[in-house]
């Protein structure tokens, strides 16, 4: 009963008339920002971090949860109409979504995934609320050791898990983990690796580096390599007919409940969840010759594990400090500039603003809903801006989200240098989510290290001695191992076979 | 052998290499952990090194593993070094000339440069679109959320 009347506090904190406000500004703005083709919700939230530098803590978070909802409402419209998704979470909805729109059912898919995105993302805010306090009173039972473990964890799980190789995943992290060093040490106050240069004693700032590498390497990128112009497909009938509703709505539960306890997890992430909605709605579908042509159950499952996914992600942000997604990633960059460091305490010492956080995510779902599924229309005009502008107008944002932040021409040059970085690294395929979760989680790995091996007065087999740290490092290594050891498993069975069948 | 392959293992190298260069400008004590501010980087440049390896090897063999199917057929695809120069001189011109012409005429310039990259030649549309993007977003930092963006600084604006 307590969570309960700690939400109805929540609620009475995010309806004041103002925090409405601040909700539907971010919800607009966030799905304004969100359609254009290939931005995805971290570029959008890191974009208008800055607008945030002078409203109090409360209404920025609130702004946020709606930029947050509003980008991946806006995301995937653009992914189902131009097939153009703006991160890998969004790129079923895209392959199916985009399938459905070229046999002119652009109008039930883009509801479908509106309609499924509103039902996954309420029934994860209810789970949240109910969860994120336990997860809380587990998370004060940690010591640094498991904090460390936890995000050695993450380390592998992103780089090994996103991307299509565990080598250049494995690059771009300690690429990340080396950008993250640039600045002052936390613990001992040294600076390392900031060449003298003045601007570098404070190290980087993550939103040069998210959005020099998603909004600039793209448009760099896309400049040396012209895409042919895109077909622009009918909207057509906007409403979904019985029977989309009949194959709909069991799929986006079950998207749901696959979606949540990933984003749990505090190294989920969100895109195993939409391949295993998908893969899940192919085996149980009467229709499963659709598949691969356009099945609305193929959009309605994913984009539900998707929006489940992302909202339960909040779960350990709030309550461990873990980022675990770009949008998370930023999210923290956004909490630390309040000076506020998430973790188990920040429901104790600012629970106002948490359980404001909750229940703004309950109201931003009803806004989003309301506000798009009208808007359909509206946001396909906004596509057809030809590219010159909308690339243009991409970099007039980033130019404007990287010099926002002090004002410093320096943070241009870098937000032009990691943009060459990401063109290279969009060009030969190395994974870009790894760099971010690197240079994040970095120096905060590195703080736990020291401070657990200090308690422990340098023995290394306290993390062995331990049995939650233990379990953690062993599903660390399970995470890598198992997946390769499958498929050398069945590579081997196969070869087997092919080798019986020539005798 | 593919040369931008083995490139960019050397590349990766080269930065492991800057990193243990810089190993001797940390000071600082190890503590009761035994681990000084200096283990990390030494972990990264380890870390640099063995995949810069592993990646300059598989250059050398052929190529990386596991590409996606698009990237055999990217060098052969229409490129255009103009676009990208345009797009580049955009940014570097935006940094230059923020401090001296503003945000507002910076970022139009940049805008006419972008569309340049990609195609446009209709200068005027271009710049006065991004008036038209800039001029509202100077007010609303201005007004609305009181951050002070310079709009003329050469002129003491």
């Amino acid at each position: 009963m307590d969570t309960l009347n700690q939400l109805m506090n929540g609620f009475a904190v995010a309806i004041t008339p103002l925090n409405l406000m601040w909700a539907l500004v971010g919800c607009f703005l966030g799905t304004a920002i969100g359609v254009l083709p290939g931005i995805g919700p971290a570029l959008t939230v890191a974009m208008l971090l800055p607008l945030t530098a002078k409203v109090e803590p409360t209404a920025a978070l609130i702004m946020f949860a709606g930029i947050y909802y509003g980008a991946m409402y806006g995301g995937s419209t653009t992914s189902i109409l131009m097939n153009t998704p703006g991160e890998s979470s969004t790129m079923i909805t895209a392959m199916e979504g985009n399938l459905m729109a070229k046999r002119g059912r652009a109008g039930p898919a883009l509801a479908t995934a509106a309609i499924g995105s509103f039902v996954a993302g309420t029934i994860a805010t209810v789970l949240l609320s109910l969860f994120a306090p336990v997860a809380a009173d587990v998370a004060l039972q940690f010591g640094p050791g498991e904090y460390f473990m936890i995000m050695l964890l993450a380390f592998t799980t992103v780089s090994a898990v996103l991307g299509s190789s565990l080598l250049r995943g494995m690059t771009s992290l300690f690429l990340g983990l080396g950008i993250g060093l640039i600045g002052m040490d936390s613990l001992s106050g040294q600076t390392r690796y900031t060449l003298g240069i003045q601007e570098l004693y404070d190290g980087i700032d993550i939103v040069v580096v998210a959005v020099g590498l998603f909004a600039v390497g793209e448009a760099l990128f896309n400049a040396f390599f012209p895409q042919p112009e895109g077909t622009f497909n009918k909207v057509g009938q906007v409403m979904m007919s019985r029977s989309d509703w009949k194959r709909s709505i069991p799929a986006w539960l079950r998207g749901t409940f696959i979606g949540f306890p990933f984003g749990l997890i505090p190294a989920g992430g969100a895109e195993i969840p939409t391949f295993l909605s998908y893969a899940s709605e192919k085996k149980l579908s009467k229709h499963p010759e659709e598949f691969g042509k356009g099945a609305i159950e193929g959009v309605a499952g994913p984009e539900a594990a998707n929006n489940a996914a992302v909202t339960a992600t909040l779960a350990p942000l709030l309550t461990l400090g873990i980022p675990t997604s770009n949008t998370t990633a930023i999210m923290l960059a956004a909490f630390q500039n309040y000076n506020l460091q998430p973790g188990p305490m920040l429901f104790q010492t600012s629970g106002d603003l948490v359980w404001g956080l909750l229940a703004s995510l309950y109201i931003g779902n009803v806004m989003l809903l309301v506000l798009n599924l009208p808007a359909i229309g509206l946001w396909v005009r906004m596509l057809r801006i030809p590219t010159p502008l909308l690339y243009g107008g991409i970099l007039i944002f980033a130019g404007l989200g990287a010099y926002g932040i002090r004002q410093s021409a320096f943070d241009l040059l870098l937000l032009f240098l990691i943009g060459l970085l990401g063109m290279a690294m969009r060009r030969f395929d190395f994974p870009t989510a790894p760099v971010i979760v690197g240079m994040i989680l970095g120096p905060m790995a590195e703080k736990q290290l020291r401070n657990a091996l200090s308690i422990s007065q340098g023995d290394w087999t306290m993390f062995l001695r331990h049995p939650i740290s233990a379990s953690i490092l062993a599903l660390t290594v399970a995470v890598v191992v198992v997946p390769r050891l499958l498929r050398w498993l069945s590579r081997r069975s196969a070869m087997r076979g092919v080798a019986d069948a020539a005798n | 052998m593919k040369p931008s392959h083995t490139a960019i293992g050397i590349v990766v190298l080269l930065l492991s290499a800057c990193f243990f260069a810089g190993l001797g400008g940390i000071s600082g004590e190890s503590g009761y952990a035994g681990l000084s501010p200096r283990f990390v980087p030494t972990l990264v440049g380890v870390g640099l090194a063995i995949c810069g390896a592993l990646l300059t090897w598989q250059g050398v063999r052929g190529g990386f593993r596991a590409m996606p199917e698009e990237d055999a057929e990217l060098p052969s695809q229409p490129h255009s070094l103009r676009g990208l120069l345009w797009v580049a001189a955009g940014l570097l011109l935006n940094m230059a000339l923020i401090g001296a012409l503003g945000f507002v005429l910076a970022s139009t310039l940049l805008m006419v440069c972008v569309a340049r990259g990609y195609g446009s030649r209709r200068v005027v549309r271009d710049a006065l679109i991004g008036l038209a993007i800039t001029v509202p977003m100077w007010l609303l930092f201005d007004f609305l959320l009181g951050i002070n963006l310079p709009l003329l600084p050469i002129v003491g604006l």
